[in-house]
């Protein structure tokens, strides 16, 4: 015993310098919370992977990092030094050595972890409201010591045991199956369980976090072998694989044997891949000849699919004269042909352009709606050439939305849709009382909205600016906003209100002009049928909605219900259901559940005339079972 | 020593272009079996992601993800290492120059990070099957990306010969631009190296080298290749083996403490910028004192004038009141704005305030209620908000309101119910008076609505006042609220060492539980008067609550003890919560508007399809009182869906 608590000890003073680093990381976080800033204005109170959903992630891939470094201080130098023969020669078995040092990286990790917990419900404690001291009750900072602190500690030590057998090679190989990890999960979704970001990832119902007990159970499964192995490898002898390894290190030929294998495996991973990203053609298109044509007009640069002519002439035809007719709304010096890939195929959207080109889904749609796409790229285009890269593009991105929805209406007028959009946008305003900052942080926004909104509202902020300041207002706040003597650190509305006094205009009179604009769609928004969707809970693996209509008239109407994990889900993976329904009935739908779903998902459900017509989607619910 | 000159030179490069290979070699093969397995994996993440413009985009990342990070070892290994296993002396032994051997490792290194730069886009040119790819953009595509890389290796090789000090300065580098990025229009997306490879330039810009960047990054690779030759010669490399060893634990303590130091300096200054000056642009501007009121549409202009009047009036006597100047207050007209909940736009202690605010309000108090938010948010900011914390809050908005109703004039007595004891006595018929309403006052806030609130604290106001005198009453207020805050520990010790109870007591000479006793006192006097037990009695009387059950879901109910005498506007407020309770701010509240009709005995008004299970959600019954220009709310809680 006295053997074992002399190695302790030992291993204590070995994690001093890993233990001191850390040390000092969580003093600078208490110099400046506590004296930087007010300790009693705790600006971090709603910080913790406990009492946000999908907060933890970044916490756990960190704590993995640590963990990582404390492993790697407490057996390769060891080894390297020989110092391990040393310790072999105590009265203490071999197995005990190597659990002794496991124990003590997870004791480090653990204490620091603890600190770390300890200052937060400090933080908690002095805070000058009454919900910041609630806000983590002792039962969740319990959760937090048992399954963040402790728990989390045994697993990533474990790995690191594992992992800094292979020293150098270790660091890579952790990156690699990171790397590969993220891409895994992005191909199947459900394999993001083997992440170590699953183990702080929760749902929530209410105030009570749902921890991934799958995930756990699976990591508690997997840090044990990798803890058994690290065992037989670092504790085998000359003949065992840690001798082999030695050797791999040391003989050039085996070495290079290595290095072939790891070429040959390389070579067959990407193969794999190679395979996975292989495109084919959507079943839409299934039959109709995919050869590649190229046509050059004065401004642009057409790629499309043979099978799709007839829809890239609609395009095509009127592409220069679009350029032309933009041009009025940007001017600029006449730039280089724009690159348009009429092959695009996307579930989520119509076209996507940026600097000198565009991508636009010709599958069958109106010409009309392919004519509205084209000016609205073609303005994209235009608009960034003008503007340049910028770092607050997704600031802008409800105003570069809306400057493409505007010039393209302006210029191929729709009255039927634009009136559409707009009460749709007017519905959204006074339904979710959305504010104009709301639109400022796309991230917050597209947590619980329909990304449309933001063209649709985006449309009627340019309109306010044309009406408050005139036609070429929004040509010159695109050079403004590309001006790198704006200050970087404005946002939000105090960088509209500088951008528009450098153009001689008021923020305020161009909000006024917004929302005399909403107030007036708001009027005729009762007209835009809007869809429910109830929850009925789940059934043989599939979940249960009921769907309804309100509507003026009867139908019938084409629902849509989309489901997706979280809010982080990207676009593509957003699945979607459509059902015709007439107003005022309902219908039951059974739908599979999105990917990575555990406890909880997110729904949102939207109705339209047809398929070519913007649906009025809800917000984003979240549903837990 | 004997240097060799003329076609030995050519040998000797060989020869050590030989030694590197065989050195590093297998090593090399390794980093490109991952580069491949990276770019494939790059390539296929890319190919799932639905807006992805071109296929060439891959080639920008990869060039400032894996390429970078191959870069890094690549340096360390042809430099670092070499330096620190001493074994680069066997290497100088030879007769060759150190200048020499340090352009073939520069050269060695470089050729093999062009050589995956290449290979890197010829391969996302050739999957990239929809571009037209000419001979042109792919010139333009294989410059940009070669001086990027040039100039990446330059830097990497040339911090390869700081040896232990390669990291901090690294660090200092990064630092350093981030800082310029920030301060000045100089932008690191703009510069050099990394405008080559710009996401949203690199694969898309197919006629026009550029120029600049393209010089820039050949400036940037030449200068840092020249100065590390230039190191390596330096007494005969005496510096560089100088540099060639780990850090000793002393020095690496030096280095933390001036990180440390200089992160926690630049914590330190970076905290506050100052807003850039508001200017009204319109002319449709009234201005009076430190007032300016935008009104925008001429209609307005009476009412702006009237308000105009009355806050000018109003900010110069609690100015003078409290002994405190403040900065200029400007109020726009927004339409959008609910009449009964003015916004604060911009709160800063020196730039000051802007209010957005509806002109057309004309219901009773619209007014008042725009000076008493002007007067909150002057005293919030000068405070730095700890003014408003949660054991004074109570003050402030007493205060506040009392303040902008009478202005310096002394406040009648609370004997007889005015409009703001009336609100007053409807928040404590809704809930009971006591000292948990003020400790937990962000609560009472939620509960009551801001309205009543604020007329409850007032209500306190005006018995201190009546009690104690106004200027013992104002000597707590500039004791309380005035103080300038300073946004760090320094608040914190001063709350401390001047806690609500005690700077209470020392203002007023009152104790804190002698004045809760009085004004409890007042406020069941008023109760019982007339007009007071008129008002109540209008008040919808019975039981009230948010209802979650499935599968009703959300809602809310009400019992009446006795029917409704009148139609009665109401109104749902609800919002969604996080996980978390926290306070939140009454405008991001929605809202459902209905009449609740006379005669009715009970009510249940769903939350339909907003909340999902297990969503928590704050849903609030409030009722219109026209006689009082507010309403009450009649139920208020935080829940979570079934």
């Amino acid at each position: 015993m006295k053997a074992i608590a002399a190695l302790a000890r030992k291993e204590v003073r070995q994690l001093l310098p890993v233990l001191v680093g850390l040390l000092a990381l969580v003093l600078w976080s208490e110099v400046d919370g506590l004296l930087l800033h007010s300790p009693d204005e705790y600006a971090g109170e709603a910080n913790g992977w406990l009492i946000n959903a999908h907060a933890g992630q970044l916490d756990a891939l960190a704590t993995m990092v640590v963990g990582l470094l404390v492993a790697y201080n407490l057996l390769p130098g060891e080894y390297e030094q020989r110092t391990i023969e040393f310790l072999y020669t105590l009265p203490v078995r071999r197995r005990t050595v190597f659990l002794t040092k496991y124990a003590v990286g997870v004791a480090v990790l653990t204490a620091t972890s603890a600190l770390g917990s300890l200052l937060g419900a400090m933080h908690h404690a002095l805070s000058a409201s009454s919900f910041g001291r609630q806000i983590f009750p002792l039962r969740l900072q319990l959760l937090a010591f048992a399954l963040g602190d402790v728990a989390l500690s045994f697993v990533v030590v474990a790995y690191g045991m594992l992992l800094c057998f292979f020293r150098r090679l270790g660091w890579i190989l952790f990156l690699l199956i990171w790397l590969t990890l993220e891409v895994a999960e992005r191909l199947w979704p459900p394999l993001r369980l083997l992440h170590v970001r699953a183990l702080l990832d929760v749902d929530h119902r209410g105030l009570t976090p749902l921890v991934d007990g799958r995930a756990w159970l699976v990591h508690a499964v997997m840090a044990a072998v990798a803890l058994a192995l690290a065992a037989r490898f670092w504790l085998s002898d000359a003949t065992g694989f840690a001798g082999f390894y030695d050797q791999l290190r040391r003989q050039p030929g085996l070495r290079r044997t290595g290095v072939v294998l790891g070429l040959l495996g390389a070579t067959f991973v990407c193969a794999a891949l190679m395979a996975v990203w292989s495109e084919s053609p959507p079943t839409t298109e299934q039959g109709l000849p995919q050869r590649t044509l190229a046509f050059e007009t004065e401004r642009f640069h057409f790629t499309y699919r043979e099978g799709q002519a007839e829809q890239a002439m609609i395009v095509i035809r009127e592409a220069d004269r679009a350029y032309r007719r933009v041009r009025t709304w940007l001017p600029g010096p006449e730039g280089d042909r724009i690159v348009a890939d009429l092959t695009d195929t996307s579930s989520e959207h119509l076209g996507i352009a940026g600097w000198k080109k565009m991508r636009i889904d010709l599958r069958p749609k109106s010409p009309a709606l392919l004519r509205h796409v084209l000016y609205h790229e073609t303005t994209h285009v235009l608009a960034a050439q003008e503007q340049g890269p910028s770092a607050r593009r997704a600031a802008l991105h409800f105003f570069s939305e809306g400057l493409a929805e505007y010039v393209a209406y302006e210029l191929e007028p729709q009255p039927a849709e634009r009136a559409h959009a707009r009460r749709i946008a007017a519905l959204a305003r006074a339904r979710y009382q959305l504010r104009l900052e709301d639109l400022m942080d796309p991230g917050l926004f597209l947590a619980r909205h329909d990304e449309y909104l933001l063209y649709a509202l985006g449309e009627v902020w340019v309109a306010g600016l044309v009406d408050a300041c005139g036609p070429k207002l929004p040509a010159r706040l695109v050079a403004t906003f590309g001006d790198p003597t704006l200050p970087q650190s404005l946002a939000g509305l105090e960088l509209w209100r500088a951008a528009l006094q450098r153009n001689g205009c008021d923020l305020d009179r161009v909000m006024s002009r917004y929302e005399q604009r909403l107030s007036a769609a708001e009027r005729s928004a009762t007209s835009v049928p809007t869809a429910s969707a109830r929850w009925l809970g789940e059934e043989g693996g599939k979940l249960r909605f009921e769907l309804s209509v309100q509507a003026r008239t009867a139908g019938p109407w084409q629902v849509t219900l989309r489901l997706r994990d979280d809010p982080s889900t990207p676009p593509d993976e957003v699945v979607s259901y459509t059902t015709s329904l007439s107003a005022g009935a309902t219908t039951r739908l059974e739908v599979s559940p999105p990917g990575r779903a555990w406890k909880s998902f997110e729904v949102q459900v939207g109705a339209a005339r047809d398929a070519d017509t913007r649906p009025f989607y809800t917000r984003w619910r979240s549903v837990t079972q | 020593m004997v240097f060799v000159d003329g076609p030995a030179t050519m040998i000797i490069t060989r020869t050590l272009l030989a030694k590197e290979l065989r050195q590093h070699g297998p090593a090399l093969l390794g980093i490109s079996a991952l580069l491949t397995v990276a770019f494939s994996m790059g390539r296929t993440l890319m190919n799932r992601e639905a807006r992805v413009l071109s296929a060439l985009e891959v080639v920008s990342s990869f060039a400032l993800g894996p390429l970078v990070a191959a870069a890094l070892y690549l340096g360390h290994r042809l430099v670092v290492a070499e330096h620190y296993g001493r074994t680069q002396r066997f290497v100088e032994a030879l007769p060759v120059r150190r200048g020499h051997m340090a352009l073939v490792k520069a050269a060695f290194g470089l050729a093999w990070l062009e050589l995956w730069a290449a290979c890197a886009l010829l391969l996302a040119a050739a999957s990239a099957s929809t571009e037209p790819i000419g001979g042109r953009f792919l010139g333009i595509l294989a410059a940009r990306l070669g001086l990027y890389v040039f100039a990446l290796w330059g830097v990497v090789f040339l911090l390869g010969f700081f040896g232990r000090l390669r990291l901090p300065l690294g660090g200092g580098l990064v630092l350093l631009a981030v800082l310029l990025d920030r301060a000045t229009a100089w932008h690191l997306h703009n510069f050099g190296p990394l405008a080559l490879v710009e996401r949203t330039t690199f694969p898309f810009e197919r006629q026009h080298f550029p120029a600049g960047a393209l010089a820039q990054s050949a400036a940037v690779g030449a200068a840092a290749l020249g100065i590390a030759w230039a190191l390596s010669r330096v007494r005969e490399g005496g510096i560089v083996e100088a540099l060639a060893r780990p850090l000793s634990r002393r020095e690496l303590s030096a280095i933390l403490v001036v990180a440390f130091g200089a992160l926690t300096a630049f914590a330190a200054l970076d905290r506050e910028p100052a807003p850039p000056p508001y200017a009204f642009s319109s002319d449709r501007v009234l201005r009076e004192g430190l007032v300016e009121i935008g009104y925008l549409d001429d209609d307005l202009r009476p009412a702006a004038a009237a308000l105009s009047g009355r806050m000018a009036l109003t900010l110069a006597a609690f100015s003078r009141a409290l002994g405190v100047s403040f900065p200029p207050v400007r109020v726009v007209h927004g339409p959008e704005v609910p009449v009964d909940l003015p916004r604060v736009v911009r709160s800063h202690p020196t730039e000051g305030l802007v209010l957005r605010v509806n002109l057309a309000g004309t219901g009773p108090g619209a007014h008042t209620r725009v000076v008493a938010l002007a007067l909150h948010a002057l005293v919030w900011s000068r405070s730095r908000g700890r003014a408003g914390l949660e054991t004074k809050h109570w003050l402030l908005d007493g205060f506040a309101v009392h303040f902008a109703e009478h202005g310096l004039e002394p406040a009648p007595p609370p004997v007889e119910p005015d409009r703001t004891l009336l609100r007053a006595l409807v928040a404590t018929a809704l809930v009971p008076f006591g000292e948990p309403l003020l400790r937990d006052y962000e609560r009472t806030a939620e509960r009551l609505g801001d309205d009543v609130t604020g007329a409850l604290a007032a209500s306190g106001w005006r018995t201190l006042e009546s009690r104690i005198g106004r200027e013992r009453a104002l000597a707590l207020a500039r004791a309380a609220l005035t103080r300038p805050g300073t946004g760090d520990v320094r608040d914190y010790l001063y709350e401390r060492r001047h806690p609500m109870p005690r700077l209470f007591e020392e203002a007023t000479g009152w104790a804190w539980p002698a004045f809760l006793q009085a004004w409890s006192e007042d406020l069941a006097r008023l109760r019982t008067r007339p007009a007071a037990r008129a008002l109540l009695a209008e008040l919808p009387q019975g039981q009230f609550r948010v209802r979650v059950d499935s599968p009703a879901g959300v809602a809310v109910e009400a019992r009446l003890t006795t029917p409704l005498a009148a139609d009665t506007t109401c109104t749902v407020r609800h919002r969604r919560l996080p996980p978390h309770d926290l306070p939140f701010s009454p405008e991001t509240l929605e809202e459902v508007k209905f009449v609740w009709p006379r005669g009715e005995r009970s009510l249940a008004r769903p939350v339909a399809d907003q909340y999902g299970p297990g969503e928590r959600a704050f849903v609030a019954l409030d009722c219109d009182l026209p006689e009082l220009g507010c309403w009450a709310r009649l139920a208020a809680e935080r829940v979570t869906a079934p």
